[in-house]
């Protein structure tokens, strides 16, 4: 699977296209014919576009197991049509590709339009419905890419550039317009220098080395910038910039994606400056200890002692009755008490003064000691130790202060968590719905469990259940967009699994190292009918009466930023529903504990959906099958059809 | 980087042209004169040897219709050997193998 991508700046770099789909083509092991026709056919509709059409001109090669897809845009309207007929002038292209083509097509668009064409390795065997499928998919999700991303980046706040590397042109989407505080259509950004004026002087500096980077880096790289909008606010944009180039090492052009990270920068600073306060708090924990041998006028310091007191080790310890010497006039009097209590009461004691060291600093000291008593309870030596307050004070501050601020995270993650929970669920007299989202105990901050149902049109309702994998700010962040993108490609009418491999592509492109688990139904009252797809997510389970309750065996799907939606796509099921059957979607945390086996977790959980009764009650059960405060979010959603 | 076609004439009783390398649009519109010229000179029958073209489109099939007129109206006939693999089938689904005649004879090339 390999998918080529190259604008073409003239005829001359026909010839090189062709070397590199060879290549890709025979390392896909596409038979030598099939070869010879993608390369024909490609060069074809590149040298229409070239020659009958303005640029930009781009031709794009899917190499799927079995067919390849080629497509060419250019930014000429019309419709490609087969000339009536052939001559030295002309019209042979569109027929030689009618030819080989299994099938071709023109399709306008927003800028141009677009001519594909798919051609078939063996076309003597006709496509399968799993090729079919598969085609459609890499159809779907190439046409629409654009419009879906553009509706994509609105909702989830990105933003996208493209760098040409031969011209400088600069172009950015709406989104990033928006992210820098332009107005894409009074202020268009056209190149590097129309965005110089926001960037400090040592950001604008680092731009050269980055375009550097990018362009000789085989992976996206990282960038961080900080920029101060034309209204004045400062704002941290998080940059992943890739070079896109022709597979020959030659980089035409930097494409990036930019995410606006200054509120998670902000937490991020906090968290830093919390475990610093921690950090001095342990260094200062450490306390000074003395011993005074009242028999012969012996004293022992700790080392920490000295350093408490500002003495040089060398000196020794303080004599006996030196010490208040060094304590705050104003507090003398606790250190004489704490004495006569020791030496005349000989008792415990323990006070806390000001001392002053040499150097004429203060600090808050900690004194605790107790008299040694010998045969005859008289007094033979004074132990004890001592802690500078001081820092600790401080530390204790910090500490009461972090653990607000860290309360406070955790209360705008939850809030966050709860805003992505739908307010209410869909109601209708032929289902009805329940929902319960236990959040994880106090260790985690953030689960990763969602769910969403929501009306589509003609009655429809799009039900989703997803868990993502990991647990920080970046994890809810990534939640709220599935969330939303969901939403988004539902809406445009794609199937359960097309959805999913459109959430796939954008995952990747979005967390590259992110991965989240969905099952993901569409579910019609008045037919009685669901269309489900899985991606990753354990299965759901359906319930009819009188029958006992089943899991409900959906085909594979890897998780979704798995990036594998191409090579093993996902499979919508499609199932009638009967009157009072009941459909459960989980989470795993509902099912797996420590010291029990996923299988044990599944019985469990069938044993209480057969126990229950409705939605209500069989979610209240299911979220109560494994103790509280476990460290896993459970999640649970279930639908009774009614009739 | 451009297509490239090296064009070699030969010279005996029959004049031969040799196209190696690539024929479509890019290489096409560079060579036109030089290859219309290869074929307006020489003998009467002219050989067009395509055994080394690798890769010829819809551009190619024009280019060697245009060359058939050219040598026809310079008084020569342009005739056509070692059309194989990939060229064969650009010619074959152009209809353009029933137009143009081969060296052997046969009216298929």
């Amino acid at each position: 699977m390999a998918t080529l991508s190259w604008q073409l700046a003239g005829s001359d770099d026909l010839a090189r296209l062709r070397e590199h789909a060879t290549a890709a083509l025979t390392g896909a092991r596409a038979s030598r014919q099939h070869v010879q026709q993608v390369v024909l056919t490609m060069t074809e509709l590149a040298t229409n576009a070239l020659r009958h059409a303005p640029g930009p001109h781009q031709t794009v090669v899917v190499v799927e197991d079995g067919f390849t897809l080629v497509r060419v845009s250019d930014g000429g309207g019309g419709d490609a049509v087969i000339a009536p007929s052939p001559s030295e002038a002309g019209g042979f292209g569109l027929r030689v590709v009618d030819a080989m083509a299994q099938a071709w097509g023109s399709v306008p668009t927003d800028s141009g339009k677009v001519v594909w064409a798919v051609l078939v390795d063996a076309p003597n065997e006709p496509l399968t419905d799993h090729d079919d499928s598969r085609l459609q998919a890499v159809l779907a999700s190439l046409e629409e890419s654009r419009a879906r991303m553009e509706v994509a980046q609105r909702l989830t706040h990105f933003g996208t550039f493209d760098l040409d590397l031969a011209t400088g042109v600069l172009e950015f989407s709406d989104e990033m317009h928006r992210i820098c505080g332009l107005d894409p259509v009074l202020d268009p950004v056209r190149e590097i220098a129309d965005v110089l004026p926001l960037l400090d002087y040592d950001a604008a500096d680092r731009i050269p080395e980055i375009i550097q980077q990018a362009s000789s880096s085989l992976d996206p790289i990282e960038a961080e910038f900080s920029m101060v909008r034309p209204d004045g606010e400062r704002r941290v944009v998080e940059l992943l910039i890739e070079s896109v180039s022709d597979d020959a090492g030659v980089r035409r052009a930097l494409r990036g994606t930019a995410l606006d990270v200054t509120d998670s920068h902000r937490h991020l600073t906090e968290l830093r400056a919390q475990r610093q306060a921690l950090e001095e708090a342990q260094r200062l924990a450490q306390l000074g200890s003395w011993h005074y041998d009242l028999r012969n006028d012996a004293a022992v310091w700790s080392p920490q002692m000295y350093a408490l007191f500002g003495r040089d080790e060398s000196a020794g310890p303080m004599p006996v009755g030196s010490c208040p010497a060094s304590v705050h006039p104003d507090d003398g009097g606790r250190v004489r008490d704490a004495r006569r209590q020791a030496l005349r009461d000989r008792r415990r004691f323990s006070y806390e003064a000001r001392m002053r060291r040499g150097d004429g600093t203060e600090w808050l000291a900690s004194v605790h000691g107790e008299p040694i008593l010998g045969p005859e309870r008289e007094v033979v030596a004074v132990h004890g130790t001592v802690q500078d307050l001081t820092a600790r004070r401080a530390a204790e501050l910090a500490l009461a202060r972090s653990e607000a601020e860290r309360a406070a995270q955790r209360a705008a993650i939850n809030a966050l968590q709860q805003s992505v929970l739908p307010p209410s669920l869909p109601k209708g007299d032929a289902f009805e719905f329940a929902a319960r989202y236990e959040p994880a105990g106090h260790e985690t901050l953030f689960g990763g469990d969602w769910y969403d149902a929501f009306p589509v049109g003609g009655g429809r309702i799009v039900v989703a259940l997803g868990d993502v994998a990991g647990h920080g700010l970046d994890a809810a962040a990534m939640m709220v967009q599935l969330r939303n993108a969901t939403r988004a490609y539902t809406i445009q009418n794609l199937s359960p699994a097309a959805t999913l491999t459109a959430l796939d592509t954008l995952v990747q492109s979005l967390y590259p190292n992110e991965m989240a688990t969905m099952v993901l139904a569409i579910y019609d009252p008045a037919r009685r009918t669901v269309s489900i797809a899985r991606a990753g997510h354990p299965h759901p389970v359906l319930h009819s009466v009188g029958r006992p309750a089943r899991v409900l065996e959906l085909p594979v799907g890897l998780p979704i930023g798995a990036g594998h939606s191409a090579a093993l796509p996902y499979v919508d099921t499609h199932l009638d529903l009967e009157e009072a059957d009941r459909l459960l979607l989980y989470s795993d945390g509902c099912v797996e504990q420590r010291g029990r086996t996923f299988a044990e977790g599944i019985r469990d959980l069938l044993a209480v959906v057969e126990a229950s009764a409705g939605t209500a009650d069989l979610c209240d059960r299911v979220v109560a099958l494994r103790p509280a405060g476990v460290d896993d979010d459970r999640c649970v959603l279930a639908l009774h059809v009614h009739r | 980087m451009a297509t490239e076609l090296e064009i070699r004439v030969e010279d005996g009783p029959t004049r031969v042209v040799r196209l190696v390398g690539e024929l479509d649009v890019d290489s096409a519109r560079r060579c036109a004169s030089a290859l219309e010229q290869a074929v307006s000179e020489g003998s009467t029958v002219i050989v067009l040897d395509l055994t080394a073209l690798t890769f010829c489109d819809s551009s190619g099939v024009r280019t060697l219709l245009s060359l058939q007129r050219g040598a026809a109206d310079a008084g020569r006939e342009l005739r056509v050997r070692g059309v194989d693999g990939p060229v064969a089938e650009v010619l074959r689904l152009t209809g353009v193998d029933r137009v143009l005649r081969a060296a052997d004879g046969d009216e298929a090339p």
